[in-house]
């Protein structure tokens, strides 16, 4: 029985996440589900009905779309906050997109990528990762091919980062048993 | 349309709904969703009952046949919660 949901806006992003969370986490050994929300819009309203409905912890992660996560961030605590315990969810919004994390290390992005990538690459790819992704990886649209390419490539080193440290503890904490009971107002 | 549906039909919906009896239901589809400012303002229209459908739960009911069992579900939840964007697919997630 599935003991916690991390809602993501898509397909590219979940194969991420279930690559970061690993090998500590997975879904087949662990009752946690990753789900694909379709879209900012569609994985707000989704997380609140699961929290609604399911009264189980539920984890959004969701991009910025730009430099400014603030507004995101406020609108989502409001939205979801005021229907449910805060106890029991999370929002993360990563700035400005989830794949800017494949930027953060050089050799990481040159095994993902299977090339040399020059530091301006590297630094625009901080600030604009899915159209430098593109360029650097024309068949990232494949979703198999991206999978793939990412089980290939070690992201032990992404552990270290910020959002997937806090990431990991949320979830730990979440599938450890706890006596919280969901309230909904 | 291509990118998130803003405020605007939900205000028009709403000013249609005033003239209606109060059991009116008003419904509002969108395939890519909708913006902060729409859904905040579909929240502040009740009592004006207004539904949002949008994204892969549309595709859900659609494949499902089941668009109106996810009427009725969306709107229980409007009356139960004050939830106007209920999303279906928690149907489908076990």
């Amino acid at each position: 029985m599935t003991e916690c949901y991390i809602v993501v806006e898509g397909a590219r992003e979940a194969v991420l996440i279930r690559q970061l969370l690993r090998p500590d986490f997975d879904e087949s050994s662990q009752h946690f589900k990753i789900v694909v929300g379709g879209g900012y819009s569609s994985s707000e309203s989704l997380t609140r009905s699961l929290l609604i409905e399911r009264r189980k912890p539920v984890i959004l992660i969701v991009d910025a779309d730009s430099t400014d996560s603030e507004t995101r961030q406020q609108f989502l605590e409001s939205s979801i906050g005021h229907y449910v315990d805060r106890r029991l969810w999370k929002v993360f919004v990563v700035t400005p997109t989830l794949e800017s994390l494949l930027f953060s290390d050089k050799v990481l992005l040159e095994t993902l990528v299977g090339q040399s990538v020059s530091e301006i690459t590297l630094i625009q790819g901080q600030y604009e990762p899915l159209p430098t992704l593109k360029r650097l990886l024309p068949d990232a649209e494949n979703l198999e091919i991206f999978t793939e390419r990412l089980e290939n490539t070690d992201l032990t080193i992404l552990h270290s980062h910020h959002f997937v440290q806090e990431l990991r503890h949320c979830l730990t904490g979440f599938l450890a048993p706890n006596d919280v009971s969901l309230a909904v107002s | 349309m291509d990118s998130d549906v803003n405020f605007e039909p939900v205000a028009k919906l709403r000013s249609q709904l005033l003239r209606r009896p109060s059991g009116s239901i008003g419904i509002v589809f969108s395939r890519k969703g909708f913006t902060e400012p729409a859904k905040i303002m579909t929240r502040f229209a009740m009592p004006q009952t207004i539904l949002l459908w949008e994204g892969l739960e549309l595709e859900f009911a659609l494949e499902e046949e089941r668009i109106l069992a996810g009427l009725w579900r969306k709107y229980r939840h409007a009356v139960e919660y004050g939830v106007p964007d209920y999303n279906l697919r928690t149907g489908e997630l076990v």
